[in-house]
């Protein structure tokens, strides 16, 4: 190239011509001048170059020629390049993933909508067919004819598998969004299993299935969970297994499963769905997969993390097992099975080993269960005990096999059978009835107690579905042994789903008919401690309440109504004022007003729900109820002290002036369950005498009064008040007092006159104490509150009378003083 | 077959209808084991008591001059007896009633007494059904369902 020129140059070497072009611009601007040119050349390719030109000049500053430098920055301009096609990836990638995250907010969106939705509607559709059922059942009790009880009978089944159904439907979709709360309290899991087999047992005995419990000696009595959800799932399965056995049996067994909870954390969480669908993908595995020796290069054993599954078909036909742990102990293990003992793998990070995996071949099909064996350390003796904690040691695992020996599952439906809404086959659905939902409950519910369920069946010959449950053992006895008692699920009524077991009760035509079965929901227990008498244990539960039928004995079940203030001293229950009211004498330590501020205390302690009264959309108010089981059966007195000595032993002395029969009766009703009784007068001039009479430390005035209304009564006795004696007018017999109308105070019925302490004179001139009187009137009117008020009446209550407010107006205007405790 | 779900199934659909209103938990709360038989004597006195207003009630609109003081003085009882007891559907007519009493209609109070009568009756069947199967349940042994509305 040197000696010749650009234009010489140009079509002969790559880029001379944007060369010659930039020297050009230089010339002609002169200013220095870089640009990027690409070129291909034979041999190298594309080549990016940097051409670089400035003009030379001399000292005066002409432009005598320029200066051009190339530079091949091929190398940079690749990065460049890949650099630019990098950040357009990231940008596609970003909004794929922004639009992902919005598909996945959208989707939760609408699942939690879904969940609501079905909530909300569950609950709106199960509050009518509860009418519907419960009126069907009512009119069983009615004299019918045959055709008339069959059809009533097919009513009150069809309800029930409905109620069951939304029941089911509801249960899942709270378990899906994450609102169902698992309880953790005492259980006795024996109890749990005999009871669930007992209760089969008597819905099945004209099936000719034998039915029973195999529970190991090492579990024990008293363990820590939810045994409302665990009775649920045995129910469940139980259940299901009765309904799918035709002769034959059902057994549960329960015991202890015997491996550590290191073992378990490293490698023993799976899912029964994902190795479910392993399972299902495996689908040449019945070709693919032979037993050979059991050697380790040729073994089955399924080690790690997915743990699982070669699945394995013997012979011809014979049963599918997807199982993941667990397995059929009752069927004859092959000769080949042993010496598998062998081999132990590393964990990926932690290096803890994973325990080692027996597999027993059986003759109908094989199952894979863990031997557990204790976590080991690294091999080589780096070996840690799973010593654990206190904790780890208190955790351990119980295993629940359902076994029988009905239709079997076919090996197709086994990898969808935990799934929602997945019937085994229409047919099946046909006969023995089933929405589908109760075994996706199941899984839910033990996955939820951070357990694992199971199947292994064979068609024809039966199934057993396994799950084990993390369960805690109760830690040390504190204070003493006697004197905290479990809480015995005997011992309470239990909240089963009902509605299930009947359904499946009667789908699998065990019974016809429906026994009433009483339901708790929403157990909670605590403990009340019970001044010196040690820990005492109460239930509280706050759900459907129950009248307690009186036959039952003290310190049973008993119903504990409240609204929002009224939890008065439920501790200081009702054997307290019944018995203080059978003697009919307030001769008790604690008078009205310190018994009011020991309910304070009581209420305070007890922690009790006391919702207040709300409208629901059906229209009447919803009452919070309680009930409080005292399982102690203790004799000793409730938990709440009685104040200390007080000085003034005397109940406030109350007059209830009040002309209908059933509100007097209502309203000495409500005063006796707050532990005061009173004197009633049935018109304004009675009213009169028994004040002349007696002192009253209040009084309850209705308006509308025959004889004397209530207004004039007050204004009377406002009188008597300022001038300290009862004035002629007074006494006044009113003119129009009609023959016939209710006696005066001597006339009263006896029963509504309590006994009085000593009365107090009729005060002469002194001036007298103002007496609070206590307008109760229909009118709500404000003008009537204005006249009620300008004639002297301290407060205005309206009729209705409710609890709440009788009580309050209480609280406001009975005197306190005398009677407060001391501190 | 006794069915305490029955018992409470039958009290739901008297709120459910407006038959009852909340005084009659209120009332529902006053029983307990010092007073067993509470709910079914204080319905009882409700009964006996309105048959005698309704009669007097009858009477006294059948009187001439008719003074329609008397007639709402008893309409007054009758709406207080039912309040208290909670039976909200009475109580409303007897309600509409006092209107009547007040306008001195008397074609009005007439209309009203035979719909007080009706609706007494409504009441009288169906809560005095209910109390015949909870204490016939409660003699059996069972146990009553009490349920949230």
């Amino acid at each position: 190239m040197k000696g010749k020129k650009d234009t010489e140059l140009v079509g002969l070497v790559p880029g001379a011509l944007e060369t010659m072009r930039i020297k050009k611009e230089v010339l002609e601007l002169g200013i220095a001048i870089g640009k990027e040119v690409t070129v291909t050349m034979d041999g190298f390719g594309k080549r990016w170059l940097v051409v670089a030109c400035e003009p030379l000049r001399n000292k005066a500053g002409q432009i005598l020629g320029v200066i051009t430098a190339c530079m091949d920055v091929t190398e940079q301009a690749l990065a460049r390049e890949r650099l630019a096609q990098m950040r357009e990836e990231m940008a596609v990638r970003e909004a794929t993933e922004k639009e992902l995250r919005r598909a996945i907010r959208l989707a939760d969106e609408a699942m939690e909508a879904k969940n609501n939705f079905l909530a909300v509607m569950s609950h709106e559709i199960r509050t009518p067919l509860n009418g519907v059922l419960g009126m069907a059942q009512v009119l069983a009790t009615t004299p019918l004819d045959p055709e008339q009880r069959e059809l009533v009978s097919a009513m009150v089944f069809s309800a029930d598998v409905l109620l069951a159904i939304i029941s089911d439907v509801l249960d899942l979709s709270k378990v899906e969004a994450g609102t169902l709360k698992l309880e953790e309290k005492e259980l006795n899991p024996r109890d749990i299993v005999k009871h669930v087999v007992r209760t089969a047992i008597a819905a099945s005995k004209d099936r000719g299935i034998t039915i029973h419990a195999d529970i190991g000696d090492d579990v024990p009595s008293v363990v820590y969970g939810d045994p409302l959800r665990i009775k649920q799932v045995i129910t469940n399965l139980v259940f299901n297994a009765v309904k799918f056995t035709r002769k034959g049996h059902v057994k549960v067994r329960l015991h202890v499963a015997k491996f550590s909870m290191e073992a378990r954390k490293t490698d023993l969480k799976h899912s029964v769905s994902d190795s479910l669908t392993r399972a299902s993908k495996l689908e040449s595995t019945e070709d693919a997969v032979h037993m050979t020796d059991r050697k380790t290069e040729g073994n089955e054993i399924l080690m790690g993390r997915s743990s699982l599954l070669k699945l394995r078909q013997l012979g011809g036909g014979e049963s599918w097992d997807p199982l993941m742990e667990g397995g059929r102990r009752d069927l004859p293990e092959l000769s080949v099975t042993e010496d598998e003992m062998g081999d132990t793998i590393r964990g990926p990070i932690t290096g803890t080993a994973h325990s080692k995996r027996l597999m027993k071949m059986h003759s109908a099909g094989f199952t894979f269960q863990d031997v557990h064996e204790a976590v080991t350390g690294l091999s080589g003796g780096d070996q840690k005990a799973s010593t654990g904690g206190d904790q780890a040691q208190r955790d351990f695992w119980l295993k629940f096999e359902i076994e029988d020996t009905g239709i079997g599952i076919p090996k197709d439906a086994l990898p969808t059978l935990f799934e929602k809404f997945t019937l085994v086959h229409s047919s099946t659905t046909r006969k023995y009835g089933g929405t589908g939902l109760g075994l996706a409950i199941c899984k839910q519910l033990v996955e939820l107690m951070d357990g694992h369920i199971s199947v292994v069946s064979t068609e024809g010959k039966g199934s057993t579905f396994t799950f084990t449950l993390r369960c805690k053992r109760p830690p040390a006895a504190t204070g003493s042994p006697g004197s905290a008692k479990l809480v015995s699920e005997t011992k309470m009524k239990e909240n089963l789903s009902h509605s299930t077991a009947n359904v499946h009760k009667l789908q699998a035509g065990m019974c016809s008919s429906l026994k009433s079965e009483t339901i708790l929901s929403n157990l909670q227990t605590y403990q009340v401690l019970d001044d010196d008498r040690g820990p005492r244990r109460s239930v509280l539960v706050d759900a459907t309440s129950y009248r307690v039928p009186t036959k039952l004995p003290r310190g049973s079940l008993k119903v504990r109504h409240t609204n929002d203030s009224d939890c008065y001293g439920y501790l200081d229950d009702s054997r307290e004022k019944a018995r203080s009211l059978e003697e009919e004498s307030y001769s008790h330590t604690a008078s009205w007003a310190a018994r009011q501020g020991a309910w304070t205390e009581s209420r305070d302690r007890g922690g009790v729900n006391r919702g207040g009264l709300r409208r629901t959309s059906s229209g009447p108010s919803r009452i919070n109820t309680l009930m409080m089981a005292d399982l102690d059966h203790s004799k000793s007195v409730p938990a709440i002290s009685a104040p200390g000595p007080v000085v003034d032993k005397k109940l406030p002395s109350l007059l209830l002036a009040e002309d209908n029969k059933v509100n007097v009766m209502v309203a000495l009703s409500m005063l006796k369950k707050l532990g005061l009784s009173a004197d009633v007068a049935y018109n304004g001039m009675e009213a009169i005498r028994a004040l002349q009479a007696k002192h009253y430390d209040l009084v309850l005035m209705d308006i509308c009064m025959p004889v004397l209304d209530g207004l004039e009564v007050t204004r009377r006795i406002r009188r008597y008040e300022d001038l300290g004696y009862w004035d002629e007018e007074s006494t006044l017999t009113p003119s129009d007092r009609k023959p016939g109308s209710p006696g005066a105070l001597e006339d009263l019925p006896l029963k509504v006159i309590h006994k009085q302490s000593a009365s107090s004179p009729v005060i002469g001139l002194d001036k007298v104490k103002r007496m609070p009187i206590i307008a109760m009137t229909a009118n709500a009117l404000s003008d009537c509150e204005r006249q009620c008020s300008a004639t002297g009446m301290d407060s205005f209550m309206t009729k209705p009378v409710t609890f709440k407010k009788l009580k309050d107006v209480l609280a406001l205007h009975l005197p306190h003083k005398s009677s407060m405790p001391s501190p | 077959m006794v069915s305490g779900r029955g018992v409470d199934e039958g009290v739901f659909f008297l709120f459910w209808q407006g038959i009852l209103d909340d005084q009659f938990t209120q009332l529902q709360m006053l029983q307990d084991e010092s007073t067993p038989d509470f709910l079914e004597e204080v319905v009882t006195l409700f009964f006996d008591d309105s048959v005698k207003l309704l009669e007097n009630l009858s009477e006294s609109l059948k009187a001439d001059p008719l003074d329609y003081k008397v007639v709402d003085g008893h309409v007054h009882q009758f709406k207080g007896s039912s309040s208290s007891i909670g039976a909200q559907r009475v109580m409303q007519v007897c309600i509409t009633f006092r209107h009547c009493c007040d306008n001195k209609d008397k074609q009005g109070c007439l209309d009203h007494l035979a719909k007080a009568k009706e609706e007494f009756n409504i009441v009288r069947s169906k809560l005095g059904k209910m109390l015949k199967l909870e204490k016939k349940i409660v003699d059996l042994g069972g146990v009553l369902p009490f349920m949230d509305c």
